[in-house]
């Protein structure tokens, strides 16, 4: 087991050096940052400076070993736009996009793996073709654009729900439902056909034959099995829900990461890209790993492998 | 089974009921407070740092300068200098009102008004947009309440310069971090800033002790809350729904819902706004087929700008054949330039001319979307007669990088001239030799510094038309039409609406 947690770890430090780098190095052949913070009419003298001060006229490999220096230590930079350091900009938004990311994946678990048990316990019965049905809707409806027909049935016309910002709880009902949508059919669809492959297999039958009831077959021993799958998905989920939380941001108008993100790439804010694509990456690394290791606590044989 | 059922409709019930039973967003106190949405969020305060549109419309109701243009006008007027006069061609004098205080009680006097103008000289100061104030050498107290700018060079701009520089206080400014005052600054306003958070709300109160002589007077409504909606939509939503009071950026397309809707009133503001094709006369992307004023001729011959303007851009739907706005001081008269009405045989004669007979491809750099229609219908236009376009859509700063690099064959521009009512800025940008000067023209270059110099208005004004009639005869730009903003507020607000961006928010009032 110690083998196997050291191998996962040692990949993913390697995932992670090799992101920054190459995510450093795309942003700074992207554009001249000196050119885009002195604005138009700059002189090619007052350029120099600016690259001299920033020291953009250094080699790219020794700015990223500067760069890296300083984000061991905690150091992210500061914001070009406003000039806030990067680590309380992204500290303030955090919480924000923590929120709606962990409503939007607690609620894709919750309606997802019982959707997915519901469905597979009456294969092809019309209550398994109404939850794939709403696997399809999910699916195919565009996260933006739902959250849009939210905000006219429930904000405008109903005016039951708070449209934007985030002062309340009541204000990430609607974007967590818009973010989760998405989510629900991959785990549903997997948990069904985990559950229908279980429930095929030869020791349920023995379960049932030894006369245990339906439930306790259902939840103890045939979603065990079924949920592996699920688990290593979810953990990827979790991580597709965090980055791509941006558009459900920008339209309920959330101050979070994603926006942050969002805005900086339209600004060449490039320590606050730099910190948020490292940030993402980090994200993916982790939640990987700990998928890794559930999966290896939950099945002896991958870490027997 | 059937306990799962029945738990999954518990909880769907559940939800429902909190739903109902819960309260949503109540509109704020209308009498008292107003409610302001913009698309981009305010990092900071501090305009000198923050170039961004929402904080220099803002400005103006928490910070004053020496000057300032009343809106609906196009003069300077004292505010918080009670005269002003040139001592000599590079020297303005400035008489302060006495008494005056920033928001924390300091009293404004020279030597704060010293302290500002060195500071935003000062390289070390890394203010974004630092060429605005390129023009200022010094500031020099003469007394507490007298002041003189001295400037580098003669500029018909001084004025208006002196007016951008909004005044700080020496005292509370010089002790803490430029970057860091614009999270809890302190200026002379109307309004002052009572709360802020980088990237969320803005809350202006009225001011209790501003200066009752002042121009911009006591404001009627006692609290703005700014907010940041990116999204249009969502915008509109908030306006429909009564969250909110006036939002900027309301997209074309939704304005004659807006119109539609009840309590809601949609407003387009006076603009120094254009936009218009820029073509590389100079070669600076190469040798290319602008180079040839017959091309050019020809592209502005085969544009239709009577249809564009008429159908694409709508709210002051007037095309223009200078690349300037009418509002601009310095922007000719459409009778006395050259007018190169929309005649697609004549551009293809002209193109056979210049030996291009069978068209041409062509790179159109455009950055602004809401001009992508007008791009569409430029693309169609040319085609027609030949030229097959190729639109590149980049990023705002990406554009402008390519700009000054001089990659840019031909673009699609959209120019404010910063808000500034002179076509000064204009030319200072692509008529004078610079990094986005396109057509590099001597005589042009000439006239442009003339101009910029030349104090007497009506010799200034008899030079730029003769710079603009050089450019139009040349056809370096092809001027499409003035592109207006349009805001959207409740039908329940009073508010100035005749000036060029937002409006003065410390005039408005609840009716």
């Amino acid at each position: 087991m110690l083998i196997y947690i050291a191998k996962r770890f040692f990949l993913a430090l390697l995932v992670t050096l090799t992101v920054s780098i190459a995510s450093f190095f795309l942003l700074h052949y992207a554009g001249d940052l000196a050119l885009v913070l002195a604005g138009e009419g700059a002189t090619e003298e007052e350029l120099d400076t600016l690259r001299h001060n920033l020291g953009l006229d250094r080699p790219v490999i020794e700015q990223y070993i500067v760069w890296f220096g300083n984000v061991v230590q905690g150091d992210f930079g500061e914001s070009i736009y406003s000039g806030q350091n990067v680590s309380t900009m992204i500290g303030r938004r955090m919480p924000t996009t923590l929120k709606l990311a962990g409503g939007a994946f607690i609620i894709a678990l919750l309606c997802g793996i019982p959707l997915g048990i519901l469905s597979a316990t009456k294969p092809n019965s019309w209550l398994d073709r109404s939850c794939l049905s709403v696997a399809v809707f999910g699916q195919s409806m565009p996260g933006f654009f739902l959250g849009l027909l939210l905000i006219l049935l429930f904000g405008v016309k109903l005016k039951i729900m708070p449209i934007s910002g985030a002062d309340s709880w009541l204000h990430f009902v609607m974007p967590v439902i818009a973010l989760s949508v998405g989510h629900i059919p991959a785990i549903m669809r997997l948990t069904r056909h985990g559950m229908i492959e279980s429930l095929e297999s030869d020791y349920i039958r023995t379960a049932l034959a030894k006369g245990l009831t339906s439930s306790s077959v259902l939840f103890k021993h045939a979603l065990r099995n079924a949920v592996l799958p699920v688990i290593a998905l979810s953990a990827v989920t979790l991580g597709h829900i965090l980055s791509g939380s941006v558009i459900t941001e920008s339209v309920f108008a959330l101050d979070g990461v994603g926006l942050l993100a969002y805005e900086s790439i339209r600004r060449n804010d490039f320590p606050v890209v730099q910190t948020v694509v490292f940030m993402f990456c980090i994200y993916f690394t982790v939640l990987t790993f700990a998928s890794d290791m559930l999966n290896a606590f939950l099945d002896p044989r991958i870490r027997g492998n | 089974m059937r306990r799962l059922q029945h738990a999954l409709a518990l909880v769907w019930i559940a939800v429902a009921i909190c739903l109902l039973a819960a309260p949503c967003g109540q509109a704020a106190d209308k009498k008292d407070t107003l409610t302001i949405v913009g698309a981009m969020k305010i990092e900071t305060t501090d305009p000198y740092f923050a170039p961004q549109k929402e904080v220099v419309n803002l400005a103006p109701s928490f910070s004053d300068a020496l000057l300032w243009i009343r809106p609906g006008t196009t003069g300077y007027e004292p505010l918080l200098a009670k005269s002003w006069r040139y001592v000599d061609p590079v020297t303005l004098e400035f008489k302060l009102r006495p008494g005056v205080k920033f928001h924390n009680g300091e009293v404004c006097d020279a030597d704060d008004v010293v302290y500002t103008f060195s500071w935003v000289i000062d390289p070390n100061s890394r203010i974004t947009r630092k060429d605005r104030f390129a023009y200022f050498k010094q500031a020099i107290k003469i007394d507490q309440y007298t002041v003189r700018v001295v400037f580098k060079r003669s500029t018909p701009l001084a004025p208006l310069m002196c007016g951008s520089v909004v005044i700080l206080p020496k005292d509370y400014h010089s002790q803490m971090d430029p970057k860091k005052f614009g999270l809890q600054p302190v200026y002379v306003g109307p309004y002052k800033v009572s709360e802020f958070t980088p990237g969320g709300n803005l809350i202006l109160t009225r001011n209790e002790t501003y200066y009752k002589d002042s121009p911009k007077g006591r404001p009627a409504i006692g609290k703005i809350v700014f907010r940041a909606i990116p999204e249009d939509q969502t915008r509109i939503a908030e306006l429909v729904a009564g969250h909110v009071d006036w939002i900027a950026n309301v997209p074309l397309e939704e304005i004659d819902y807006l119109r539609k809707a009840p309590k809601i009133k949609v407003a387009s503001p006076m603009s120094v706004r254009f936009a218009g094709l820029m073509l590389d006369a100079a070669g600076r992307s190469g040798d290319t087929p602008m180079k040839d004023v017959r091309v050019r001729r020809a592209i502005a011959h085969a544009i239709n700008r009577e249809a564009i303007a008429q159908n694409l851009m709508p709210g002051e739907p007037m095309p223009i054949h200078s690349p300037c706005s009418a509002l601009q001081f310095g922007c000719p008269e459409n009778k006395d330039v050259v007018q190169y009405k929309y005649n697609p045989e004549m551009a293809k004669k002209l193109l056979a001319e210049a030996g291009y007979g069978n068209g041409f491809k062509v790179d159109l750099t455009a950055y602004h979307k809401e001009l992508s229609a007008v791009l569409e219908a430029i693309i169609g236009d040319l085609r027609a007669v030949g030229i097959t376009v190729t639109p590149r859509w980049l990023e705002q700063k990406a554009a402008y990088a390519e700009r000054a690099e001089g990659k840019m064959t031909m673009g699609l521009m959209s120019w404010g001239s910063g808000g500034v009512q002179d076509v000064f800025y204009t030319n200072v940008y692509f008529f004078e030799g610079g990094n986005d000067d396109f057509a590099r023209d001597p005589a042009v270059i000439e006239l442009a510094k003339a101009g910029g110099t030349m104090l007497d208005s009506d010799k200034r004004a008899e030079i730029y038309k003769k710079m603009f009639q050089r450019i139009d005869d040349q056809a370096y730009w092809v001027p499409i039409a003035i592109q207006s903003d349009f805001n959207a507020f409740s039908s329940d607000l009073d508010v100035f609406t005749k000036n060029d961006g937002w409006p003065p928010f410390f005039w408005a009032k609840w009716k």
